[in-house]
């Protein structure tokens, strides 16, 4: 039996009120993990001590009259790339084990500020290097909506927590989609928000200039209420947004329907090369918003052509500089050598991952002495071109609309040894990334086999709030959301039944 | 003539005095036992980030205005990524194609200046400690901030290179910047030098050397490399472009790393820090606290004050002495009264007391005080001195010190006749040479006198009363 | 426009870089993919850019922020090295460094 699907915004007001205490609903956030984790492997580490101390301190502070934060009990799942104190943390990595951390990241801080429970680490590909999940050490995550499928990567685990109804909220990030394709895969909302507007603190760094701390949820109401109590400038990460950087709620949108909404929908992004029935589903969605009142026509993003190389020279130059403190000596495991390059080669060569390797021997490349200017050069120059674009654009329309992935989820082990390939999956989440825009995908519908189906909508630098306010208003006059919500509740037939088949790979 | 010009250019390090590390809250100061001085953003932990240090920036530009530098409104931090066990991150946070400061020069002598190519921003290493068992790794120093001031090839000789330094030292410590001692670390240079013909344009293959810990070393080193290089030549030989180390107690230097191995430090703008930005109003601001320079100081020492050469050198050698002198003189002092006593028995109890200046408990304002009583024959120099320890020591005014050990001076012929008396009785040879014209016995009966007085005697009035008791010639 | 290539001396040189030792068969199949990729990637050599003197975007953007100097507490040795591989007299411990 699937329990009924609570999101964190009723969770919170009931605990408020009295009505449920945080200590059961904890335990049922405990009990359904339990319950769905042998098929669907979401969690790396179940902090079950933690997350029951937190709840009975909220019950005890109601108990005592005292005020109660906006999450109060929510118990929220955190993707393993988020430093916790006093808890272990691996980033989906071999190399890091046993690393136990000794500070907490600022969004871990201020959810527990907010009175969230927080449940456990979620799986993730390493170093949020993949679109599966495939690249953890430590195992892939399932598809709750089918077993058999990836749920998307990098925040696979996080996406499927949610899907699985483990808890209503899972922390992500997206530094190329890593929040927005898993979301999509498994059928749930996801937000990254503007760069900078949630510290990036204790987020273990793959590029630092596009890393963004997310959310995933059941919709978008529970992703502002996130956003709301996480939000904001922080002493300890100096690209966070300083007050004043990010719009406040926008009077642009109106409150209950659409009426002056514009929205585009780029062609390069909306073009061949992506499956029919994603193109078709997208289609569907821009006319329910019309209905709503906004209006939809084309438009073009030219510089999009050229995102997927852009963000890969980016993205790995800087990764091939933040993963160079992986050496061993100070912590993480470390592979002997008698001597010291040996030590450092052997510890990085046997903790990281092919597709980490590949990444960091790319980005070392990019920056080379020769191709330097060239390569990592240009790219740099590429993004100040796309982020024009986007200024451009928006002076258009409120929203660019695409879907979060050209194709709908696919089979464990199917694509795992043509990473080219897989890049080239990610053109239609990384443009955000490169301009630093919020974007946000929230289901809208699904392909005849029932694979979920995202739709992505991209909204001008600070304008998160906007955004939100169009997903909350699409998903009051659509139910996308709640069905995939109940297809993903079936996952206890696939353990009551037999085991999911191993991946092929 | 010589057949070949040398050509030497400075890379000189310099620890900021702030008080906690470039870019993490931790105490800067590296001394203190192993792993004491570490914020986890020193240790390079997953996910931490760097927090810019203000007063840094604020030290980094007197740096940049002591020397004449211009000044950048924008400059960028850049990652330079190499693999090292006190590099705690695998890259240091340095500047790279937008370094803060750009030009500026320093005197190397009376009218010829050493033109600097670039200061910048960066954040020191770990330190390591060999020993058998392993490498140990101390984090106290890691972060800690520092500009790299980068002169142009002007120098011409060792001896240049010494006095660059020298000057560099000296306006640094006056501007406030570091405390630029060598010996301690917070100042360290290494120094590429070349040869090439006489009358040539052309500089010669340049060579790096590491590792001068002292001015005279990078003198010594760039000497010793001088006449390496002229031997190559010489023989028609080339010299190789190398970075060599300079080992002092053997006189010599070793090859480190060639050319070819010259590693590619990949060098890209920090993402973690957007740009940093100085604006005129912030530099205009630090000038007017800046103050004056060590030239201007020495020349406005000479003029006001008719200071001899000597007293100048000692009293600029860094801005706090110079100021206690001015701030005595400004309390009533007579210039050269203030200059010895600052030259002698103030530099002597700092040594003895090993504390600094702004410690020492004879203020200026007693010091000019003290210096009155003296003037005014109340105590004796001898009995001066002792009071001057006591004032430190028990933190109190000169007179009240004076008091305190009954060191007014005596002079009143009263007081003292039964001691002259007693002088004269137990020293009878002497004053019977006295009384015959010779003179020079009267030091040991004058000594008499002012060891029964422990120095409070005033010496003209007992030579008077003894040239009267003893009478004669 | 000169060739961007990897070849397995460029490589190796990449490999010594990041200090990543590869065995022959990952090499092989990294080298594959790498020169997949990277003249994939090449392409954006040939895209025209507007004049790199134009401001970039977000030339505007907020400058670093500073942070007052004021020193927090330290962590203890303890601390420091709570996670560290080896360690010997309160200091990390790594195979001896010759130095060259």
């Amino acid at each position: 039996m699937s329990p009924e699907p609570i999101d964190a915004a009723t969770i919170a007001a009931d605990v408020q009120s009295g009505r449920r205490t945080a200590r059961a609903v904890a335990e049922a956030s405990l009990a359904r993990i339990a319950t769905t984790e042998p098929a669907i492997h979401a969690f790396l580490g179940v902090t079950a001590d933690r997350a029951l101390a937190a709840a009975d301190a909220i019950d005890d502070r109601r108990a005592n009259g005292e005020p109660l934060g906006p999450l109060a009990g929510v118990p929220i799942a955190w993707k393993d790339n988020l430093v916790c104190a006093g808890e272990i943390a691996t980033a989906g990595s071999r190399l890091l084990e046993p690393f136990r951390a000794p500070y907490s990241a600022t969004v871990l801080e201020r959810l527990e500020a907010a009175g969230a429970v927080l449940i456990g680490r979620t799986n993730l590909d390493e170093f949020g290097m993949g679109s599966t999940t495939e690249n953890s050490a430590f195992g892939p995550t399932r598809n709750p909506v089918d077993p058999t499928l990836v749920p998307g990567g990098s925040s696979g685990g996080s996406a499927a927590a949610v899907a699985a109804l483990d808890c209503p909220l899972a922390i992500g990030t997206d530094t190329g989609g890593s929040v927005r394709q898993p979301a999509a895969f498994c059928g749930v909302t996801g937000i990254k928000p503007t760069y900078g507007r949630v510290s990036r603190y204790g987020l273990i760094a793959y590029a630092s200039s596009l890393d963004c701390v997310g959310a995933i949820a059941r919709n978008a109401a529970d992703l502002r209420l996130w956003l709301r109590a996480v939000e904001g400038p922080d002493p300890a990460d100096a690209t966070s947004l300083r007050r004043g950087e990010a719009k406040p709620e926008t009077a642009d949108v109106p409150r209950d329907d659409l009426t002056g909404l514009r929205v585009g929908l780029p062609w390069q992004l909306n073009g061949p090369g992506i499956d029919e029935e994603v193109s078709a589903a997208v289609r569907t969605a821009a006319t329910e918003l019309e209905r709503l009142g906004a209006t939809v026509e084309e438009c073009s993003l030219a510089a999009v052509a050229h995102a997927v190389p852009t963000y890969y020279l980016v993205a790995t130059a800087e990764a091939s500089s933040n993963l160079a403190r992986y050496d061993g000596v100070r912590y993480g495991q470390r592979r002997d050598g008698r001597r010291l390059e040996a030590m450092m080669a052997a510890t990085r060569s046997h903790g990281f991952g092919h597709e980490v390797q590949l990444r960091v021997l790319l980005g070392t490349f990019a920056l080379r002495a020769g191709y330097h200017e060239e390569l990592y050069g240009r790219a740099t120059r590429i993004r100040d071109l796309l982020r024009r674009e986007f200024e451009t654009a928006f002076a258009s329309y409120d929203v660019l609309l695409s879907p979060t992935s050209p194709v709908p989820p696919f089979p464990l082990g199917s694509r795992l040894d043509d990473p080219l390939a897989m890049y080239l999956c990610d053109a239609l989440t990384v443009p955000a990334n490169l301009a630093g825009i919020p974007a946000l995908s929230l289901p809208c519908g699904s392909t005849a086999t029932g694979r979920p189906i995202g739709l992505q909508c991209m909204a001008a630098h600070g304008n998160d709030d906007a955004l939100l306010r169009v997903g909350e208003l699409f998903q009051r006059q659509t139910d996308h959301h709640r069905r995939t919500a109940d297809l993903a509740g079936d996952v206890d037939g696939a353990v009551d039944g037999n085991p999911p088949e191993a991946p092929t790979a | 003539m010589n057949t070949y010009v040398t050509v030497i250019g400075l890379e000189v390090h310099v620890q900021l005095g702030t008080a906690t590390k470039l870019f993490s809250p931790a105490p800067a100061d590296a001394l203190g036992d192993a792993n004491t001085r570490v914020h986890v953003i020193d240790i390079g932990l997953p996910g931490v980030l760097p927090r810019l240090n203000e007063t840094a920036i604020e030290l980094a530009v007197r740096a940049a205005l002591a020397v004449g530098g211009d000044v950048q409104p924008v400059s960028i931090f850049a990652r330079k990524n190499y693999f090292y066990p006190d590099l705690p991150k695998g890259y240091q946070i340095s500047q790279y194609e937008e370094p803060y400061c750009r030009g500026g020069r320093v005197a190397i002598a009376e009218d010829r200046f050493c033109q600097l190519e670039r200061i910048h921003l960066e954040e020191d290493a770990g330190k390591l400690v060999h020993t058998d068992a392993g490498t140990l790794v101390d984090l106290n120093r890691a972060g800690i901030a520092l500009v790299e001031i980068v002169s142009e090839p002007d120098l011409r000789s060792p001896t240049e290179a010494a006095a660059f330094l020298t000057n560099l030292r000296e306006i640094l410590r006056f501007a406030g910047v570091s405390d630029c001692d060598m010996e301690r670390g917070s100042m360290r240079c290494d120094a590429n030098i070349s040869l090439m013909p006489t009358g040539s344009e052309q500089f010669g293959t340049k060579v790096e050397l590491k590792n001068l810990n002292s001015v005279k070393m990078v003198q010594r080193a760039l000497e010793y490399e001088e006449r390496r290089q002229t031997a190559i030549l010489a023989a028609g030989g080339n010299v190789t472009a190398e970075t060599r180390g300079w080992l002092d107690e053997r006189g010599e230097s070793r090859s480190q790393r060639s050319k070819e191995n010259a590693p590619d430090y990949r060098y890209f703008p920090d993402p973690d820090l957007p740009p940093l930005v100085i604006s005129e109003a912030w530099v205009e601001s630090i000038r007017s606290q800046l103050g004056e320079l060590p030239a201007a100081r020495r020349a406005r020492f000479a003029s006001s004050y008719g200071l001899p050469e000597y007293d100048i050198g000692v009293l600029t050698q860094d801005r706090e002495l110079g100021d206690y002198f001015e701030a005595t003189v400004a309390a009533g002092s007579d210039a050269k009264a203030a200059s010895n006593w600052i030259m002698t028995d103030v530099l002597a109890a700092l040594r003895e007391f090993g504390v600094p200046l702004e410690d020492l408990r004879v203020t200026p304002a007693r010091l000019a005080a003290l210096l009155e009583l003296l003037s005014a024959k109340a105590l004796t120099a001898v009995a001066a001195k002792k009071v001057f320890v006591d004032m430190h020591e028990n933190d109190r005014e000169p007179r009240a010190s004076m008091q305190a050990l009954g060191l007014e001076r005596i002079a009143a012929p009263a007081m003292l006749q039964p001691l002259i008396d007693a002088a004269v009785a137990a020293l009878p040879g002497a004053a019977a040479d006295v009384r015959q014209g010779i003179d020079k016995p009267l030091d040991a009966l004058k000594g008499h006198v002012m060891r029964a007085t422990k120095g409070r005697a005033d010496p003209h009035v007992v030579e008077q009363l003894l040239r009267t008791t003893i009478g004669g010639a | 426009m000169s060739d961007i290539a990897i070849d397995r001396t460029e490589l190796q040189r990449l490999a010594e870089l990041a200090r990543l030792h590869l065995p022959a068969d990952r090499e092989a199949a990294l080298l594959g993919q790498l020169q997949d990729i990277v003249s994939a990637f090449a392409a954006i050599r040939a895209i025209e850019l507007p004049d790199p003197a134009e401001p970039a975007a977000g030339a505007g953007a907020a400058p670093t922020p500073l942070r007052p100097d004021e020193p927090e507490p330290a962590l203890g040795p303890d601390q420091v090295l709570a996670n560290a591989p080896q360690r010997a007299a309160d200091s990390f411990v790594v195979p001896r460094v010759v130095d060259a």
